[in-house]
Formats: structure tokens, C-alpha cells, sequence
């Protein structure tokens, strides 16, 4: 799987969580920014992606995911991306 | 309004109703005067819990909850609020030892005491076992939930100041 695949897919599952389209997903989104990403829907997006890539994430992956940037570069360490298959 | 009723007018007696609940803020003041080693506070939208069922996610239920408290919030008549004040208090938790330990929200359970008051209950990382040594803190909830909101506090004690 590629980055932009993989981009893609999270901002996929971003969208659906936070309940907008995903054309109105800011470039970058992060806890920070965007006013949607509660603690709950936080929860529901970590365990979506769990489902969504069959992983575990550890504590300090979730404390760590706090923007699509920071999700991609866990997701790509945990799905091995971009390695020769 | 609260501060009112706990600190007294000079030369108005207070009725017993009334000491009785200054007294009771006294002693909630002067606990987290104290010693007040973490407070945390959490609101949650109930329709973020209306909107995503535990027959439609069940895995997000089952990493955020433990089993008692599904069987006990499934047994209400509006599950969502239920869930979304224990998932506030989690949160809450979790805020009030940020600077002691860090804690998942599947590792804190909020237990309903035989008189209905909430406590906290927390596990291991495996959820296998108690975790019965948290740093010497000990933790005191406070639930309340509304139409469509649900808030939680937390604070948290060392252990000698934490009985009040």
C-alpha cells in the first residue's frame, strides 16, 4: 500500500467519523485545528482504524495520533508501508 | 448560588437542610484545597452516543467499556446517556492523573456503589487483573448527565486526604 492509498483511506474513515464530507476535511487535520474531533469521536476514530488496518494500537500510539500526519507515520510503521513486497 | 448557601450571612441562621450542605461543601473544599494532586473534567455529547449503538459498534464499545458496565447502561432506558457520563468520567480520569500515569480508557470502570454513588474502579493494561497500587491517589467521581449532555469530575487524592 502506498501513502496516498493509505492517506486516502484514513481520510476516509476521518470523514465518516466526524460525520462531514471528506472534501471538507482540512488539508492536515489535527486535534488542535479542527473543533470536531472530540475525545469521544477520537476514541471512535483510533478504533475504527484498528478494525479498518486488523492492528492494536499501544497507548503511546494513541496518545500520539493527534493529526492525520501523526495517524499516517504510526499506520505506516504498523502496516509496513512502502516495503518491497 | 452554591457559595451562597455555604458561606453563611452574618446573623441569619442557617437551616439544618442548609448546614447540613455547607457542611458538605466545606468538607469537598478542603479536600481538594488540600491535596489536590489531579482534577479532571469531561463533557460529552449523548448524541454522539445515540448515533453510534453498541449493536452497530460493538468493537468500539468493547475497547472502551467493560462488560458490567455494558450490561448495566444497556439495561437502561436511554443506554447513550449512560454510556456517555462513563465515558466522561474516563476522560476525566485520565486528565486527573496525566502528571502520575497514563491510563486507557478500558483500564478505568466506573462502579455503581449498593446506595447508587459511582466510584472508580481501575485495571491493569490487560484488564486482567485490579490495579491496586496507583501512586498512593486515590480517585472521587461525580456523574450528572442531562438531555443531551454528560459531564464527569474527578479528582484525585493522596490517600490520606481522600476519605472526607
Amino acid at each position: 500500500m502506498h501513502d496516498e492509498e493509505l492517506i486516502g483511506q484514513v481520510r476516509e474513515i476521518m470523514a465518516d467519523t466526524f460525520g462531514i464530507d471528506e472534501r471538507d476535511l482540512p488539508q492536515d487535520p489535527n486535534q488542535a485545528s479542527f473543533a470536531g474531533w472530540t475525545s469521544v469521536l477520537n476514541m471512535v476514530l483510533l478504533v475504527a482504524l484498528e478494525e479498518r488496518f486488523v492492528i492494536r494500537l499501544s497507548m503511546d500510539e494513541m496518545i500520539s495520533m493527534t493529526s492525520l500526519e501523526r495517524i499516517v507515520d504510526v499506520l505506516r510503521a504498523k502496516v509496513a508501508i512502502g516495503l518491497p513486497a | 448560588m452554591t457559595l451562597s448557601v455555604a458561606m453563611p450571612v452574618p446573623g441569619h441562621a442557617l437551616g439544618n437542610e442548609q448546614r447540613a450542605l455547607a457542611v458538605a461543601l466545606q468538607r469537598m473544599t478542603s479536600a481538594v484545597w488540600h491535596d489536590p494532586v489531579g482534577i479532571g473534567i469531561d463533557v460529552v455529547d449523548v448524541n454522539d452516543f445515540e448515533k453510534r449503538s453498541i449493536e452497530k459498534f460493538p468493537y468500539f464499545y468493547s475497547r472502551c467499556f467493560s462488560a458490567s458496565e455494558i450490561t448495566y447502561c444497556r439495561a437502561q432506558a436511554r443506554p447513550a446517556q449512560h454510556f456517555a457520563v462513563r465515558f466522561a468520567a474516563k476522560e476525566a480520569a485520565v486528565k486527573a492523573l496525566a502528571s502520575h500515569t497514563k491510563l486507557a480508557y478500558w483500564q478505568i470502570e466506573v462502579v455503581r456503589q449498593l446506595n447508587g454513588q459511582p466510584t472508580l474502579a481501575l485495571w491493569t493494561f490487560d484488564r486482567l487483573a485490579p490495579l491496586t497500587e496507583l501512586c498512593g491517589l486515590d480517585m472521587k467521581v461525580s456523574l450528572s448527565h442531562a438531555d443531551q449532555w454528560a459531564v464527569a469530575l474527578v479528582a484525585a487524592f493522596t490517600r490520606d486526604h481522600a476519605h472526607v
